[in-house]
């Protein structure tokens, strides 16, 4: 083959590969292109736009002719210059042959040319153009599918006072309607912010927000109405205008003029309350003297603005069934439609005037600049200060709570533990005889508290002493000292017996009931703390009632085991059944915030003696039948079938069918609402809605119910 | 080296344009048997028209029902009609037919053979797939158009045709929380309900239309003590004669209810604590279970080996014994879903046993259904069992498939080899 | 007196053995006096075994508003003097409460419509379960079992002047669809039938029959 013919098969190749690097180049620069757009619009809030690709079209094009340049230099001495400068051995002989003017040496150089072959070298250079195309492109790929990915930017909480608009195609838009522009402007305590749409399909902004839509022409034979109630249209110049308030539920504006319609949903957006936390105080208090000043600090925080926050107080006065209130507020500010807000106050508790037995209900409220259907009002939670009475004995201290000042006179489990910690410290320097003293104080007082605890837990029934709760709490408990065996359940018995020795029939009753009482309250205790087999016994009329709350019956239990401890002297082994029953009380208050104030009476009705005994008689009635829950959702999954069968015949009539079964299911069947927004946002921009559709028929059809094997009885078992 | 697979290319192509044209012009096996492979809609029509002595279609898969029919007319009109398969075919079948609740509920079963892939969908998109075979029973809200159980070697198609007369249910029962939420669920499920509450000695609290217990009036009585016991006998009646008899907690320890009962009545045991906020929220409720089940009756539910809930037919009717007697507790303390479930289970209940007679919908479009819910059965029924073909036979086999990869292979290898001459820079 | 009766309970989580059986029950709520009428429950369920058949449980529970408890009383009675004011924990399980079929049945024992309970007792209802509004006289919960054909009977605090002074005419109620998810009373029940069912025997009638009504009507509706 001469070298002109090889030359030029060299350059055929050549402009190939410069076609196919200039395609590949295309190809790149417009899928990232388009990737790039799709992702900053889908962040923009815009999920599809027909913009993003025709501009990826023309970056494509003019890489597409910036990459094909080199096809025009592809002379036969470009390409004879580029062949010697990949291939040395051929020392210009084929720049030289090729060259037009010729050669007297040309068979010479023919023959040195033949003897070097430079196909190997042109491929790998001709591959490695390719190389970086390649790979542009299927970057281009990648980036476009995850451009996909992003979510379509919603209302964040900073953007809920923004409205936000998706639009529709212009060449869906029927001709009246085609330059149909919204103006949709938040109401005046969210900003007043306004935002301006051409072609506007949905319009998702706060009720009390106002939305005009306006269109070039007279406005001549176009009417328009919201939920079948019609909305005036005006000229204003040369185009015609209508306005509506958003309501609080989804609507839909239908503009008609003569058999053409168009159609604009419009999405309430809620105002959110403020949420309100009290910081301070914490927890309830209960007082024995109400004095000083009581710190109060709260923070609230609104989605648009905040325009009040106070503390408010309520004192209560009186007890049985007179009581008096008084009420006021405090640290009230203003607060200029900020997001976020503290408010801080001291409460003067001398100024109040409280006495033994008030109590002080405190709450910070906080209002939010909503004068279109509000304002909201949201509130901390209620703390209550109690100032406690003279002759009550509130002996369970709420845990954190301090004390008044100077207040060491209440005694709560803690108090206990750390006096008889104090005491089994100065154990060994203590005679027996006040080691014993101190430590059964400490163990009248346990008493004391576990009698609480017992109220709560269980309640006693008929009229006969009760054991425990039939002493007055001021009393000393029954000495168990001279009792030589352990206070177990044995000890029960042994106890009875001796107890027994001496006592008139009616004493031993009266103590038997009250052992028995005592040993099923244990009996209980340990089998609900699983430290005991038994089921709960009962004998005689007594049946257990209300919660048996778990946590204090081990709380109970470990009291009960302390005593034990206690009334022998036993410091140390009296502790750590202390610190369990602390532990199981703390465990209740938070699970259950427990007044001690008192045991209700237990009245229990013989039901057999007064059944069917009243004079009177009832009469027969009749009920009225539930409504079922959804009653529309058969229609919704009709009309959505019916709309689906229209698209392939009329897809703008069914676009429209959508949009309105889609404002109904707003409030009624969310899920069906989103599915189909997604449905509507493929069909208006022309893609395959097939999908989203058949998910949205799914869920109006109610979905799948069960799944089961095939088996002896139909139905899903 | 390249060259020579581009010379190896072109012969390929030839060799494929060759073959083409001997299958063209070659000529039919002797002795009047024409075998068919793949598309039969010409040979059909071939057929009709001057049917061969032996006609024989080679299958890929199960054919549509109109080729079926057409096939079984042939047989019917003296031909000898034989079907083979090239791959081994898998029995399949699908049924939608409506279930006695309200909104439109649908059961679909489907099945296919063991290790044959099936998977379910209508209209509106897949519903379900069962990867390895086996049968399943699915319930759904409703069904867009035809369901179609498709496996790579059939398609079983099933339409509903039919639709359920419901009447209202009866409940009758003491005043309190189970008659109260059960009631409660079925109404908001969209049942009509009639109930009779008992609140003291000839005081009732009574609902809708309270006549004879009969199946002209109510689709099922659901029964939850021992309060309806005077009409023990008329509701037995009912259940003989067709009706849906629920006897719920311990009625079947009573007289008359106990001849209908699927089971005799256990000692009560009580729930799991805390399991009714679980994922099997009725483990957390007590009941009394059925004990020493009848031959005949089905357990539906059972708990730790021991059958809370079971089901028998009695004549023409059916009878549920539901041990659970405060299923109220499960709408009240369970999840957040619970509301929704428990009416959904009752539902589920009273549909099935309830007695609801069909009626047959409109037909849909041109009145012509494609339902083929059967294909290989059906295929059976019109032509007979396959039948291998003889080895002669199987080579002479038309096959349009094959047509289609020659030319595909001949348009494939001649693109190669024109792109790799032209890259290497030759014309 | 019935007979000695050994009565045997499994576990303590399954208090009531009779899974049939209507306990009434009154609700424990943080901020208030929730045991400012603890004769109330006996006296009805009295009154219950009185007129009616129902399976009734002879004593009344008490359950916290915040605790899974509540679920197992579909009917609730809720009565004090003071402020009420709910904890988150007790404004959710009230609104669920109220959602999957229960009944509470409030009553300010403070008979004072301007108060401190009436105050916030209604505006943590309508947080909690949607705004209060004006019973109707011809509701089926006054024909539920005894006829008041003039609505809601009053009460003796009503008519001595107690409290406010007035005589409310209706009840308030929030609604679940149609039927009552809360009752509220202004005219102190918690009074009236405050008192040891033994006692009814020295009144002429029976001033509980309302009450029967409203358990019949939770009951059955």
């Amino acid at each position: 083959m001469r070298p002109l013919d090889r030359v030029m098969r060299t350059r055929r190749a050549l402009a190939a590969t410069i076609a196919t690097r200039a395609a590949l180049g295309a190809v790149a620069t417009v899928l990232l292109t388009a990737a790039f757009l799709t992702a900053a619009l889908r962040v923009a809030g815009v999920a599809t736009s027909s913009v993003a690709w025709l501009v990826a079209g023309v970056a494509g094009a003019v890489a597409l002719a910036l990459l094909a340049r080199p096809w025009a230099r592809l002379t036969v001495p470009r390409v004879a210059l580029w062949i010697e400068e990949r291939v040395p051995a051929l020392q210009y002989a084929l720049v030289t042959a090729v060259d037009p003017v010729g050669t007297a040496s040309a068979a010479f150089l023919e023959g040195e040319i033949d003897r070097v072959s430079w196909d190997r070298e042109a491929g790998r250079a001709m591959m490695r153009g390719l190389r970086w195309p390649t790979l542009a492109a299927v970057a281009g790929v990648a980036a476009l599918l995850l451009s996909l990915r992003v979510s379509v930017g919603g209302a964040t909480e900073h953007d809920r006072a923004i409205p936000s608009v998706t639009t529709t195609p212009a060449r869906d838009v029927p001709a009246p309607f085609a330059r149909l522009v919204a103006t949709v402007r938040s109401p005046a305590y969210a900003g007043g912010q306004v935002v301006r749409v051409e072609s506007p399909a949905s319009i998702g902004t706060l009720v009390g927000s106002t939305v005009v839509l306006e269109a070039p022409g007279s406005g001549e034979g176009i009417t328009a109405d919201a939920e079948d109630r019609p909305i005036a249209v005006h000229r204003v110049g040369d185009a015609w205008r209508t306005a509506v308030t958003v309501g609080a539920r989804p609507a839909v504006i239908r503009l008609r003029h003569g058999t053409v319609e168009r159609l604009v949903a419009l999405e309430p957006r809620l105002d959110s309350v403020p949420v309100v936390r009290l910081l301070f105080p914490t927890r309830d208090t209960v007082v024995r003297a109400a004095r000083g000043e009581l710190r109060l600090s709260a923070e609230a925080h609104d989605d648009i603005g905040l325009a009040t926050a106070a503390f408010e107080y309520i004192v209560s006065s009186g007890e049985g069934e007179s009581f008096k209130f008084k009420s006021g507020t405090l640290g009230a500010r203003r607060i200029d439609s900020g997001r976020d807000a503290t408010i801080g106050a001291s409460l003067s508790l001398d100024r109040l005037g409280l006495k033994p037995g008030d109590m002080v209900h405190l709450r910070a409220v906080a209002h939010d600049g909503n004068n279109v259907s509000g304002p909201g009002a949201g509130a901390s939670e209620t703390r209550v200060l109690r100032v406690a009475r003279a002759g009550e004995y509130d002996s369970i201290a709420v845990e954190g709570a301090p004390p008044s000042e100077g207040d060491k006179s209440v005694i709560s489990q803690r108090m206990l533990i750390m006096l008889t910690e104090a005491l089994d410290k100065r154990r060994p320097t203590l005679a027996r005889k006040t080691l014993l003293s101190e430590s059964r104080q400490i163990a009248r007082d346990e008493t004391r508290l576990r009698k609480r605890v017992g109220d709560i837990i269980f309640q006693r029934l008929g009229d006969n002493p009760t054991g425990e709760e039939s002493r007055n709490p001021a009393e000393a408990p029954p000495s168990d000292s001279t009792v030589s065996a352990s206070d177990s359940m044995r000890g029960d018995s042994i106890r009875r017996a001796t107890a027994r020795a001496g006592r008139t029939p009616r004493d031993v009753a009266v103590a038997d009931s009250a052992d028995s009482a005592r040993a099923a309250l244990l009996r209980a205790a340990s089998a609900a703390t699983g430290t005991g087999d038994e089921i709960l016994d009962f004998e005689g009329d007594e049946t257990p009632v209300i919660a048996i709350n778990r946590p204090l019956l081990e709380a109970y239990n470990a009291m009960w085991e302390a005593g034990r401890e206690l009334e022998q002297g036993e410091t140390g082994r009296a502790l750590p059944p202390m610190r369990r029953a602390l532990a199981a009380i703390q465990r209740a208050r938070q699970a259950e915030r427990i007044y001690l104030r008192g045991k209700p009476p237990a009245v229990v009705v013989d039901l057999a003696r007064v059944r069917l005994t009243g004079k009177d008689h009832g009469a027969a009635s009749t009920r009225l039948p539930r409504v079922p829950l959804d009653p529309a959702a058969a229609r919704r999954a009709e009309r959505l079938a019916a709309a689906i069968e229209l698209a392939s015949r009329n897809p703008a009539a069914a676009i429209d069918s959508i949009v309105m079964l889609r404002v109904e299911s707003l409030d009624a069947a969310p899920q069906l609402g989103a599915a189909l927004s997604e449905a509507l946002a493929a069909m208006r921009n022309g893609r395959d809605a097939t999908t989203s559709l058949a998910r949205a028929r799914r869920i109006a059809d109610g979905g799948v119910h069960g799944v089961g094997d095939v088996g002896a009885w139909s139905g899903v078992w | 080296m390249r060259r020579a697979c581009e010379h190896a290319l072109r012969v390929i192509a030839i060799a494929a344009i060759a073959t083409l044209l001997w299958r063209a012009i070659r000529p039919p096996i002797a002795g009047g048997v024409d075998v068919v492979h793949g598309d039969l809609r010409r040979a059909l029509v071939r057929w009709t028209l001057s049917p061969a002595t032996e006609m024989r279609v080679v299958l890929d898969a199960a054919p549509d029902p109109s080729t079926r029919d057409w096939l079984r007319a042939l047989a019917r009109a003296g031909g000898s009609v034989h079907w083979s398969s090239s791959r081994p075919f898998a029995a399949a079948a699908v049924v939608a037919e409506p279930v006695p609740e309200p909104n439109g509920v649908t059961r679909v079963r489907f099945a296919s053979a063991s290790g044959e892939a099936v998977s379910v969908a209508d209209d509106a998109g897949a519903i379900d797939t069962l990867p390895r075979g086996g049968a399943r029973e699915l319930e759904l809200g409703a069904v867009a158009g035809a369901v179609r159980a498709s496996g790579t070697t059939f398609t079983a198609t099933s339409e509903v045709r039919d639709s359920v007369v419901l009447r209202p249910v009866l409940l009758l029962g003491a005043a309190g929380w189970e008659s109260k939420f059960t009631i409660a669920a079925l109404e908001e499920r969209g049942w009509r309900v009639a109930s009779r509450v008992h609140v003291a000695p000839n005081i009732d609290v009574t609902q809708g239309s309270l006549g004879s217990i009969d199946t002209v009036r109510y689709a099922a009585v659901i029964v939850l003590d021992s309060t309806a016991a005077p009409s023990a006998n008329e509701i037995a009646r009912y259940a003989r004669a067709g009706g849906g008899v629920i006897l719920g907690g311990s009625t079947a320890r009573s007289g008359a209810f106990a001849s209908l009962a699927p089971g005799r009545v256990g000692a009560r045991v009580a729930g799991v604590a805390g399991a009714v906020s679980s994922a099997s929220p009725r483990t957390g409720l007590g009941g009394f279970p059925v004990s020493s089940p009848a031959a005949d009756a089905v357990v539906l539910e059972s708990r730790d080996g021991v059958a809370m809930i079971a089901a028998r037919r009695l004549d023409a009717g059916r009878v549920m014994q539901v041990g659970y007697d405060e299923t109220w507790r499960w709408r009240m303390a369970g999840g957040d879903e619970s509301a929704a479930a428990h009416r959904a289970w009752w539902s589920r209940l009273v549909a099935a046993v309830a007695y609801a007679p069909l009626a047959p919908l409109a037909p849909r479009g041109s009145g012509l259904t494609s339902v083929d819910e059967t294909p290989l059965a059906s295929l059976v029924d019109a032509v007979g069992p396959s039948t291998p073909m003889e080895g002669r036979i199987a080579a002479h086999t038309d096959n349009a498939r094959l047509d289609w990869m020659l030319f595909i292979l001949i348009a494939a290898s001649l693109l190669a080899e024109w792109t790799s001459r032209r890259l290497r820079g030759a014309r | 007196m019935s007979a000695n009766k050994r009565t045997r309970f499994p576990i303590p989580d399954s208090r009531f053995p009779t899974s049939g059986e209507f306990v009434f029950a009154t609700a424990q709520y943080e901020s208030g006096d929730w045991d400012s009428a603890p004769l109330v429950p006996a006296n009805l369920i009295d009154s219950v075994a009185k007129y009616t058949s129902l399976p009734v449980a002879p004593t009344g529970a008490i359950v916290a508003l915040a605790s899974d408890d509540l679920f197992r009383f579909p009917l609730v009675f809720l009565t004090g003097h003071l402020p009420v004011r709910f904890t988150d924990a007790e404004r959710t399980n009230v609104r669920r409460f109220a959602d999957r079929g229960g009944m509470l049945f409030v009553d300010d024992h403070n008979h004072d419509i301007d108060g401190a309970f009436h105050k916030t007792a209604v505006e943590e209802l309508t947080r909690a379960v949607g705004p209060l509004s004006r019973l109707p006289n011809t509701h089926p919960i006054y024909s539920a079992f005894f006829k008041f054909p003039d609505g809601p009977p009053n009460t003796s605090h009503e008519l001595n002047g107690w409290g406010d002074n007035l005589v409310h005419s209706h009840l308030l109620a929030a609604m679940r669809g149609n039927r009552i998810a809360v009752l509220y009373s202004n005219k102190d029940y918690s009074s009236e039938w405050g008192y040891h069912p033994d006692n009814k025997r020295f009144l002429a009638i029976d001033n509980t029959k309302f009450g029967v009504n409203i358990i019949v009507y939770a009951l059955t509706r």
